[in-house]
């Protein structure tokens, strides 16, 4: 079965190339727009890795990723932090997410990096 | 070494007298008419001055009187004819301080020499001891005289020059006593701040009745080290100085300080490439979170494409190609919208015509609107003839705003049908352009803060540059932009721009068109 990865990201034509890129690899994709909809997404269909993007206006990602991190049935899920910023957020610990991807980002390297956090290299 | 005396007479008298006060070794400066004597006073400021009654009745009187205005430290001398005393009389009202009965003889001339060299010395002495020498008023060098007088004398032309020092050094300088009066300041202080002696600098400088906490000076006061610090001086034309301050101690006879002496730099230009460069920093860190959306949401497009054309999908190619495209749009407009910000230009006005200006800026609207299938209207009201703008940077200001109210109408998804419109009118020599949409409206934070730098409310597809260069520009030539708007109904932008680029001093509220009552 499809390895399932829930996108986080409020800009619908990220999310979309996120989307493109994934489902050329075979996985099935799932899209939130902000974090409350992510921990929602993310309790209900149990995704397999989840991308997070850090600057969304109505919501800095890094709510989620507090969240996320607290509730025992979802911190073991991969996370690859997506971000537009060189130095990583205070808030978040590197070394408990999988990845930290700056953007602009090469797809081929976004896809070794997922490949990677999904052990299936 | 003789002194410099200035000569004016006719020809013939003019070159024997020069003649003879060559002889005892002074320099002459020989003049033919009033004008060039006071030129060549106010050139060599000579020490002594001939000056004769001709042609009798002239208005030789006159030009004593001038001359002792402008020169008061140059003794005069006037010539007149032997049967007219009483005219030598009057000019010694007239402020010369003697006069020779004509012809001259080379005795009584030596004697008057003399005794204007003398005076010269008293006079100077004077003033050096009571410490009143005037400024700008440095005369020539000493008549050759002896003893306490001369010493007085050179004493008082070291004390002369520093004067000038002090005046011409390019910098503002101020002295303060102990109790923060200002007790001198310089030529250059003086015509820039006012001659402020005996006001205190804290009332002057920062509007406080006491003295500022951290002040430098009292600093220097009890440290007697020099102090830096920065400031803002207002001058007396209502210009600001950035001015980086020096403080320095001023010792009496006895080692103790007394006075502290204030040294200012004028460095407003580099504070405000400073500041320039400063805000173009913050614009650039402020957009780069939209900037890499853009390039990350660009490459989504190429990738779309690229995987289409492997696959020989058009439909995946071409909605690629329309994703390329809008990116590029957006990464434009924002590349350019930072290339404006990023010169602080000024207007390159020409007179333009109103209409031909309004269609225009009416095609961008036109272009969006047919595109999203909005119903757009340019109304152009009588005789707008041509105003004085610059279309270059107007034209991408009007279009911002257009541009703005598509977005409005796009944004908004209660209304069936939306409709803008685009109205041009003459108010006297003011010009109006309404633009008036049924779109989404804004709320009150929008409105507050439309016209504030970065600020947005279109999320990672705006910069919040727009409409802050927008009225930027609209206020650059004298204009204003007044904006009503009501969330969930739609929004007026009313722009005013005078017919010559100059400051409008009142603003209008929007007239009654609004975008509920759109006549079309």
């Amino acid at each position: 079965m499809a390895k399932k990865i829930l996108i986080i990201e409020d800009e619908n034509h990220v999310a979309e190339y996120l989307q493109d890129i994934f489902q050329d690899q075979g996985y099935e994709t799932l899209i939130a727009a902000s974090s409350a909809e992510g921990l929602e997404m993310a309790a209900s269909h149990r995704p397999d890795l989840i991308t997070l993007d850090l600057q969304m206006p109505a919501e800095h990602g890094t709510r989620f990723y507090q969240r996320f991190r607290k509730d025992e049935d979802l911190k073991g899920i991969p996370i690859v932090v997506i971000t537009g910023q060189h130095s990583p957020h205070r808030s978040i610990n590197p070394d408990k997410v999988a990845a930290m991807v700056v953007k602009p980002f090469e797809p081929g390297e976004l896809v070794a990096i997922v490949q990677k956090a999904l052990g299936e290299e | 070494m003789g002194d410099k005396i200035l000569l004016l007479a006719p020809a013939e008298l003019g070159q024997k007298l020069a003649k003879q006060l060559a002889g005892w070794g002074h320099i002459s400066l020989r003049a033919m008419d009033s004008e060039e004597a006071l030129d060549l006073a106010f050139r060599h400021k000579p020490a002594i001055s001939i000056l004769d009654d001709a042609p009798p009745g002239s208005e030789a009187l006159e030009l004593v009187r001038r001359f002792k205005a402008q020169h008061p430290w140059t003794e005069t001398i006037f010539l007149t004819d032997l049967n007219d005393i009483e005219r030598g009389a009057r000019a010694l009202e007239f402020g010369a301080s003697d006069f020779l009965l004509k012809p001259v003889s080379a005795h009584r001339l030596g004697v008057a020499l003399r005794r204007a060299q003398d005076r010269l010395v008293v006079r100077k002495k004077l003033a050096y001891l009571s410490g009143l020498a005037p400024n700008g008023a440095m005369p020539a060098s000493l008549p050759p005289a002896g003893g306490e007088t001369s010493r007085a004398a050179q004493l008082y032309d070291t004390l002369q020059q520093y004067q000038q020092l002090f005046d011409e050094v390019p910098c503002y300088i101020s002295v303060l006593d102990h109790h923060f009066t200002i007790t001198a300041v310089n030529r250059r202080f003086k015509e820039e701040f006012g001659d402020l002696v005996g006001k205190t600098c804290h009332d002057v400088y920062q509007g406080r009745c006491e003295g500022c906490p951290d002040c430098p000076v009292g600093d220097t006061f009890v440290d007697g080290q020099s102090h830096q610090y920065e400031q803002m001086l207002r001058a007396l034309d209502g210009r600001r100085f950035n001015v980086l301050t020096w403080t320095a101690p001023l010792r009496d006879a006895q080692g103790e300080i007394n006075q502290v002496m204030e040294m200012s730099t004028d460095i407003t230009q580099i504070r405000k490439l400073q500041d320039h460069l400063s805000s173009l920093g913050m614009v650039i860190s402020s957009i780069s979170h939209g900037v890499k959306g853009l390039l990350t949401a660009l490459d989504g497009g190429m990738y779309k494409m690229r995987a289409g054309l492997e696959r020989g999908d058009m439909g995946r190619v071409r909605k690629g190609w329309e994703l390329v495209e809008l990116m590029m749009k957006r990464i434009r407009s924002t590349v350019l919208d930072i290339l404006y910000y990023a010169k602080e230009r000024e207007l390159d006005t020409e007179l333009v015509d109103v209409a031909e200006f309004a269609k225009g800026v009416a095609l961008a609207g036109e272009y969006a609107a047919d595109k999203h299938g909005l119903d757009f209207k340019l109304v152009l009201g009588p005789d707008l003839g041509r105003f004085e703008v610059d279309p270059n940077a107007l034209n991408p200001a009007m279009t911002n705003i257009l541009e703005n109210a598509v977005d409005a109408c796009l944004y908004d998804r209660e209304k069936p049908r939306h409709r803008i419109l685009f109205q041009v009118s003459r108010e006297d020599d003011v010009l109006v352009f309404d633009i008036v949409d049924n779109g989404k409206g804004m709320d009150q934070q929008t409105l507050d803060n439309m016209f504030t730098l970065f600020f947005t409310s279109k999320g990672s597809a705006g910069t919040g540059l727009g409409l802050f260069i927008a009225n930027d520009t609209v206020q650059q030539h004298g204009g204003s932009i007044t904006v009503d708007s009501e969330s969930g109904e739609g929004s007026h932008f009313h722009v005013r721009i005078p017919e010559h680029p100059m400051a409008m001093p009142w603003e209008r509220a929007p007239g009654p068109l609004t975008s509920k009552n759109l006549p079309f």
